[in-house]
């Protein structure tokens, strides 16, 4: 099967996330739906990804289900993470077991929590996930958007870190003092919608990518996985799917990744 | 002086017009908001004035000014005044004693026709359903907004912006204001006069001070997306904190009649059933001293139509695109308001926006 995959697929990178390998590029669905969602996670996997990020916000559980449940890749092969939406507080069981019904799945790899409930840290929900991992449910748990305090504070309350932390991140909100103190708390740093908030036209990507003889976008990717840091990306098209995933085989020099980073508006604050 | 403009109805109208010559009308006058808003084909401006008068002949006329002069302008101009095309005018709203004597002397018989627009209003062809659909997702996707942010200082203005630009991204560009809330009776504690947001979403619980939210004052808010001139339509509530008994006595008590409101609607029944299970429902359970009300309205049309009237006799049919919305009132603390887009099936209400009909807790 591998003979027959573009560049990229089967050399993707992968981190520990609580135990469990986690690949650090992967297909986001969305804001796909139904038999579109359907057919892009189908053409991620023959493409070769083989992590799928979904929630139960996106409403396409459902669709992402009936891909795994098509597809001829063993579900041992993927990794499924799905997201509780912050209005779930006291439903978290109730949410878990509808996602899992909703995907065909016995198991999840990674349960987010989607946003910090009310800017809450959570810590009732916090409970129920470590709950759910403890049971079997899933695999690792983790939180999305979430601040240093707000990850500190589960802690404090559960002696328990998130495996994942998923934010929005890019060369545009690069923070290395974020990502060191996710770093230190072993929690793997996420990137979701790596590529909104970029200036893909900057000079600086733009003669990086030139040099590369590559895109800006697959610059940025590449970019992210060179910090370690997950990122999900999501595309319709075939031949996009690819080009991303060919971004693993991009080897960004000391000097790129320096000027890179000088984009943030974070590091110039 | 108060001049009339009148045009030919559109093909949109014919409908309603067979439904009025079925029913022995000449005519029909339209001063509600939602009314006038579906006769025009949009909202009203304030030059489309205050009555709109549309005859089975296939005229629309409008006219600005006072109700009474703005109402015998219309009858004047559609050529009803003086019996001329028999004189039977319906209304879709109570009007005003002073109006009945006036179109009286001028020949004219008004009846009431409230239901008979409300079923107008309500009755979607099966070709605006996806439409429909669309529009409540459009409003989910403004819930989903607000929710994911919701957080103790947010400033309301804050959380519009969100709304704004969350709908915007998803194709929206416009919203409809609901035009009913002034004449809310579910709001005897005059929280209405708090409200604040824009044409897509409508904000109350938070401090009227300061316009930021605070911890355990329940947040509610409506929204109110149009997509290409239909409307959405939802509405959540969502307390920051963990909510003492009283609240959440008042959030289980909404939650359990909105249920049963949307399970009376069922094809044939009369939609006044739904009104009828959600007091039943509300006011039977132990919940402590708490004022409820709801309403029922019909979407078509590109807003809320006036709401269902308490002894109508309009009945639940298929293919019905109704806006529910339900409240409950903790006296000193708030409320806990909801509201959903349903499109009425052989099988019942189909919720459409799919936003939590409960009170939802941020902890």
């Amino acid at each position: 099967m591998d003979t027959s995959l573009p560049p990229g697929a089967g050399r993707v990178p992968t981190a520990d996330a609580g135990g469990r390998t986690m690949p650090l590029l992967g297909f986001g669905t969305h804001p796909m739906r139904g038999d579109q969602a359907t057919e892009a996670v189908l053409t991620a996997f023959s493409v070769g990804y083989r992590l799928v990020d979904t929630a139960t916000r996106y409403r396409n559980e459902a669709a992402v289900g009936t891909a795994l449940a098509t597809t001829s890749l063993p579900r041992s092969e993927l990794f499924v993470t799905t997201k509780m939406p912050p209005d779930q507080v006291g439903r978290e069981r109730l949410t878990l077991e509808e996602s899992l019904a909703a995907l065909g799945c016995d198991y999840l790899d990674l349960w987010l929590i989607h946003w910090p409930p009310g800017g809450y840290p959570g810590v009732t929900s916090w409970r129920e996930f470590i709950r759910a991992r403890d049971e079997g449910l899933v695999r690792a748990i983790g939180v999305s958007n979430y601040s240093v305090e707000l990850i500190d504070a589960l802690h404090e309350s559960t002696g328990e870190y998130p495996a994942v932390n998923q934010v929005r991140w890019g060369p545009g909100s690069h923070d290395p003092d974020f990502a060191e103190a996710m770093r230190r708390r072993g929690v793997v740093l996420s990137a979701h919608s790596p590529l909104r908030g970029t200036d893909l036209d900057h000079p600086v990507l733009a003669e990086v990518a030139r040099r590369h003889g590559r895109s800006a976008r697959d610059v940025v990717l590449a970019w992210n996985l060179h910090h370690k840091v997950a990122v999900t990306v999501k595309s319709a098209h075939r031949d996009r799917m690819e080009r991303n995933l060919s971004a693993v085989d991009i080897t960004l020099t000391p000097e790129d990744i320096g000027a890179i980073n000088g984009l943030s508006g974070v590091a110039a604050a | 002086m108060t001049t009339a403009a009148t045009r030919q109805a559109g093909t949109g109208l014919d409908r309603l017009r067979e439904q009025l010559d079925k029913a022995g009308f000449a005519a029909l006058v339209l001063t509600s908001p939602g009314g006038r808003r579906y006769a025009l084909g949009r909202a009203p401006g304030l030059a489309d004035g205050t009555a709109v008068l549309l005859t089975t002949e296939g005229t629309v006329t409008s006219a600005a000014g006072d109700l009474p002069t703005a109402i015998m302008a219309v009858l004047r101009a559609g050529g009803v005044a003086g019996g001329v095309a028999g004189g039977v005018v319906g209304a879709d709203a109570d009007l005003p004693w002073e109006v009945f004597g006036q179109v009286s002397e001028a020949g004219v018989r008004l009846r009431p026709a409230a239901d008979l627009v409300f079923t107008e209003l309500a009755s979607g062809e099966p070709g605006e359903l996806p439409a429909v659909a669309a529009a409540a997702d459009l409003a989910a996707v403004g819930y989903t907004a607000v929710m994911d942010h919701l957080h103790v200082g947010m400033d309301v203005r804050e959380l519009s912006g969100n709304v704004d630009r969350s709908i915007r991204r998803a194709g929206g560009l416009l919203g409809w204001y609901d035009p009913y809330d002034p004449y809310d009776p579910c709001d005897p504690y005059g929280t209405t006069g708090r409200a604040a947001g824009s044409d897509l979403v409508t904000v109350r619980g938070h401090d009227p001070g300061t316009a930021r939210l605070t911890a355990g004052t329940p947040v509610r808010f409506v929204l109110h997306p149009l997509l290409e001139g239909v409307a959405g339509y939802a509405a959540a509530t969502a307390v920051l904190g963990e909510p003492d008994g009283p609240l959440r006595a008042a959030g289980a008590a909404c939650a359990a009649a909105t249920a049963s409101l949307l399970a009376a609607l069922r094809p044939g029944a009369p939609l006044r059933d739904g009104r009828e299970a959600f007091y039943r429902e509300a006011f039977g359970r132990e919940a402590g001293e708490h004022a409820a009300a709801c309403r029922i309205v019909a979407l078509r049309g590109g807003g809320a139509s006036p709401p269902l009237p308490r002894d109508s006799a309009v009945t639940a049919e298929p293919g019905m695109v109704l806006g529910v919305r339900t409240e409950v009132t903790v006296p000193g603390r708030g409320a806990i308001e909801l509201a959903e887009t349903v499109v009425l099936t052989d099988s019942g209400a189909e919720p459409q926006a799919r936003t939590p009909l409960r009170l939802v807790e941020l902890h």
